[in-house]
């Protein structure tokens, strides 16, 4: 036995007790850090006992995401015959809507709904009239093969992005598995994640700015209180947050007439009785500037839709004068995107 | 490669296999991961709790966003997503537990999920007209002033339908409903105006009177949902299949820990053994070369042992043949003396010179008889201080009157020693004479007896046939030392050889110390020699003590 195989030999030994330790007292790596699937926002401790709290001046994004989200937003290529894009009905110049009853899809088609505004969607519970997607990123695939909205599927919409070398080195910078329905619908959610309009009139009076709104706006929302409405138009969106039986005091289908499958609202998703005519509660953020409104979009103007509303689903009759100072209060409700006051029609 | 190598390959090869397997079984436990789960079960039942919490504070009007209840509704799925990633290291039975609980636990939120969202629609409109009946009431008894009946009636109505509200019992659902009919009777005499106003109010308590009832069997339903119980089990199960999985992979571990022990306790084992053979391989081959030393050594002393034997044998002979003739001088030299004129000097003195050569031939004749066949021993336990003692008389008188100082430090109660004392005797008076002429009848004359116990690595310690003495034996030792000329180092190894004198010539015969070491030897001890030149020499005799001394 040589000097050197008794010394390999006892290496050998204290490798594999040192190992052993090693084994047996792991060291404590650092944590990793996870992010939010989807960004919550703490309401202002200042303004939470009123109903409604104002919209966070400045939400925390991946910026080059929402710059690719913000392309393909406005990119007709998601459409099937390429004339339509998102924001061809969530016009960001029209408060992110097309200010049509119903929109015009491909080749024409007409939707079976009103369009709703794409500003702030972010805070709504669930997306769509009905709340038939929980999330913005399923949100982006409703309308994408909707035939009558841009008729097109993931893998043609894949297919044509493929063929843009921009698209093709921006998604493989952010995300791992590159171009994919995921990373599109996760690209957009992050830009709709974007369009929100703080700073309204009435969110610096909620954060104590008295001077904000005049006597005549602030009895506005005092009536808007007292009547009720903030029942279900509350929280940081004033609305988007629950389903309401449209025509709760009285039957506002049966007045209506002409009665349709979408008017059936919650019920064709759930399939449960409790839910006909249910229907996701609206915004009322920058209203103003939605018009027509309802999901058949049946009030072309705010002194029509409040008319509407107190009758069907508050069961009040209004004067003229309340009419009008609910309206001088809606309109304090339209805010800022990117700094600039949205634009009135 | 042979069967041995084969079967350690082999051997080597299923321990590395099961120090392997054990090795990975006891990896899985990730703790990390386990306080990650166990952090999200916490997270679960405080967001279960967080939100009944705000169901009671949504239904008493204490909060009216339904934000917050919405957004713990969606940490309750994330957290429930969370947790089906699979929790940490738990066995497949466990997973398959956890999954079901976990299905259980989804099922249920969704229940109740699905329960918040009509809670949350019947509680608005509820809230609505609890909202909106005070102003209802306040507007119509503005319109109703003068009739004092009908404003008491709709005062009454207020309080009844609000505490009505507030209270969790129905007991005045009946007396409220007799009222609303009472008012709606007696209104169809009232104005137009009124009666509309009054329309409004009753439609606003009838619905709180319904809506109440119906909002209270939701929130009932939603706190009764089994999903705290779900998380409860969720929590339980966990805990359950990680002590499990904790124990296993202890086990695993304590295993591991085992194996290693007894592979590091074999290793050392056969290091221990390798080395303790390399040791003794060193000591054989030192054994060994040893050994070829001795032979060598033994070799030269049989070779000069023969060489003394036949010079012995040739003298023996000589002497025999010499011994006759030297008779027949003796007698002649006699009876020249007795026949012979001796008034003549010259020839007494002659015939003197004569019969002292024929003495010192008659002598040298004896010596070489006693060389080359030393007498047989004959041993008896004797006493070795006064055999000393004896000599030294016999010595004195032999040497005459001298200036030799002599010192004894003989040793009391010596072991007895077993021995041939007449050539003992003769020994000890050839040493002492050759000290006294040594020293030329001047100097001091030191004696010493002693006991000991030989330690190997001394003279004649050993194992072997030739070696007289063993490790530990005790032997009584004897020294003899002069202050005399002392002996030349060239010639100290020497002196023991027969024929070699340092005497003049024709005064010894050379045999002395020869036939001294041939005596010592036969008793089985040792005779060593120390000199230094100008000194004086010191011989010690050692000799194997009988143990069994005295029985007094």
């Amino acid at each position: 036995m040589t000097r050197s195989r008794v010394a390999l030999i006892w290496a050998g030994c204290v490798c594999l007790v040192g190992g052993v330790l090693w084994r047996l007292f792991p060291v404590p790596s650092t944590p990793q850090q996870v992010t939010a699937q989807t960004p919550q926002w703490a309401p202002e401790q200042a303004v939470i006992t009123e109903p409604i709290q104002p919209i966070p001046v400045r939400v925390t994004l991946d910026q080059r995401k929402v710059a690719l989200g913000q392309r393909l937003f406005h990119d007709p290529q998601l459409s099937h015959d390429n004339t339509l894009a998102c924001a061809s009905c969530h016009d960001l110049r029209k408060g992110g809507t097309d200010r049509r009853a119903r929109s015009i899809g491909i080749n024409g088609a007409l939707g079976e709904v009103n369009a709703p505004t794409v500003y702030n969607a972010a805070f709504n519970f669930k997306q769509f009239w009905d709340g038939r997607a929980e999330t913005l990123e399923e949100q982006a695939a409703g309308p994408l093969h909707n035939p009558k909205e841009m008729g097109a599927s993931w893998p043609e919409v894949i297919a044509k992005l493929t063929q843009d070398p921009g698209y093709v080195q921006t998604f493989k910078k952010l995300y791992p598995d590159g171009i994919s329905a995921a990373s599109i619908a996760d690209a957009i959610a992050a830009f709709e994640r974007s369009l929100i309009t703080p700073n309204a009139r009435f969110d610096r009076f909620l954060r104590g700015d008295q001077e904000a709104l005049t006597a005549e706006e602030r009895e506005g929302y005092r009536l808007f209180k007292d009547l009720g409405c903030v029942v279900c138009h509350q929280g940081v969106n004033i609305g988007g947050n629950m389903f309401q039986t449209m025509g709760k005091m009285a039957d506002y289908f049966a007045n209506r007439g002409n009665i349709a499958t979408a008017d059936f609202g919650r019920y064709n998703v759930t399939g449960d009785e409790r839910d006909r005519y249910k229907f996701k509660v609206p915004t009322l953020r920058n209203i103003a500037l939605t018009a027509p409104y309802f999901h058949d979009a049946t009030a072309q103007t705010l002194e029509e839709a409040i008319q509407t509303m107190a009758k069907y689903q508050l069961g009040v009759s209004l004067t003229a004068r309340e009419v009008e100072l609910l309206v001088a209060y809606l309109n304090t409700l339209t805010g800022e995107y990117e700094g600039k006051p949205l634009e009135a029609p | 490669m042979s069967f041995a190598r084969l079967k350690l390959l082999g051997v080597g090869t299923g321990i590395v296999f099961l120090v392997t397997l054990v090795f990975l079984q006891t990896g899985p436990i990730n703790t990390k991961r386990h306080n990650a789960v166990m952090d999200e079960l916490r997270r679960l039942k405080q967001l279960d709790a967080i939100f009944n919490q705000e169901l009671l504070q949504l239904r008493f009007g204490l909060v009216s966003s339904y934000d917050a209840a919405g957004q713990t509704l969606h940490a309750l799925k994330a957290a429930h997503q969370q947790l089906s990633h699979g929790p940490a290291a738990i066995s497949q039975q466990g997973h398959a537990e956890m999954d079901r609980r976990l299905e259980a636990f989804r099922e249920a939120l969704e229940a109740k999920a699905a329960s918040f969202e009509q809670f949350a629609a019947e509680n608005a409109t509820l809230n609505n007209s609890i909202r909106f009946f005070p102003l209802a009431t306040t507007r119509l008894l503005a319109d109703v002033e003068g009739e004092a009946a009908l404003s008491l009636q709709v005062n009454q109505l207020l309080r009844d339908v609000l505490m009505y509200n507030l209270t969790a019992s129905q007991e005045l659902k009946p007396e409220i409903r007799d009222r609303l009919e009472e008012l709606r009777q007696g209104s169809a005499s009232a104005p137009p105006e009124v009666q509309r106003q009054l329309h409004t109010v009753l439609t606003h308590a009838r619905v709180i009177l319904e809506q109440k009832e119906t909002v209270d069997g939701f929130v009932r339903e939603l706190m009764a949902m089994p999903t705290a119980d779900a998380i409860e089990g969720l929590y339980e199960s966990y805990l359950r299949f990680y002590a499990q999985a904790l124990r296993r992979s202890s086990l695993y571990r304590n295993t591991l820990y085992a194996v290693c022990l007894l592979l590091i306790g074999v290793i050392m084992a056969i290091m221990a053994q390798l080395s303790r053979n390399v040791r003794l391989l060193e000591l054989e081959i030192q054994e060994r070369k040893h050994a070829e030393a001795n032979l060598r050594e033994t070799q030269a002393q049989l070779v000069q042992s023969e060489k003394l034997a036949a010079i012995g044998h040739v003298a023996s002979g000589i002497a025999h043949e010499v011994k006759n003739p030297l008779a027949i001088l003796s007698q002649g030299l006699e009876y020249f003396r007795k026949n012979l004129d001796l008034t003549q000097a010259s020839t007494a003195e002659a015939l003197t010179l004569m019969e002292e050569a024929v003495k010192r031939a008659n002598m040298i004749v004896r010596e070489v008889l006693t060389f080359a066949r030393p007498a047989q021993v004959s041993l008896s336990p004797a006493p070795l201080n006064p055999l000393l003692e004896r000599a030294v008389v016999l010595v004195e008188k032999q040497l005459g009157v001298t200036a030799i100082v002599i010192t004894k430090e003989l040793a009391k109660e010596l072991p007895l020693v077993s021995m041939d004392q007449n050539q003992m005797q003769q020994v000890f008076i050839n040493l002492l004479t050759n000290a006294a002429q040594a020293m030329s009848n001047r100097g001091r004359l030191t004696l010493r007896t002693s006991t000991a116990v030989v330690a190997a690595g001394e003279a004649g310690v050993g194992h072997r046939a030739t070696d007289p003495f063993k490790p530990e034996q005790p032997v009584v030792v004897c020294e003899i030392a002069d202050t005399g000329c002392g002996i030349p180092k060239d010639k100290l190894n020497k002196i023991f050889e027969p024929f070699f004198t340092t005497k003049p010539l024709g005064e010894g015969t050379g045999l002395g110390l020869a036939i001294v070491r041939s005596i010592i030897q036969a008793h089985r001890g040792v005779i060593t020699v120390e000199s230094q030149e100008g000194q004086g020499t010191t011989f010690q005799i050692t000799l194997p003590a009988l143990v069994m001394t005295s029985p007094l």
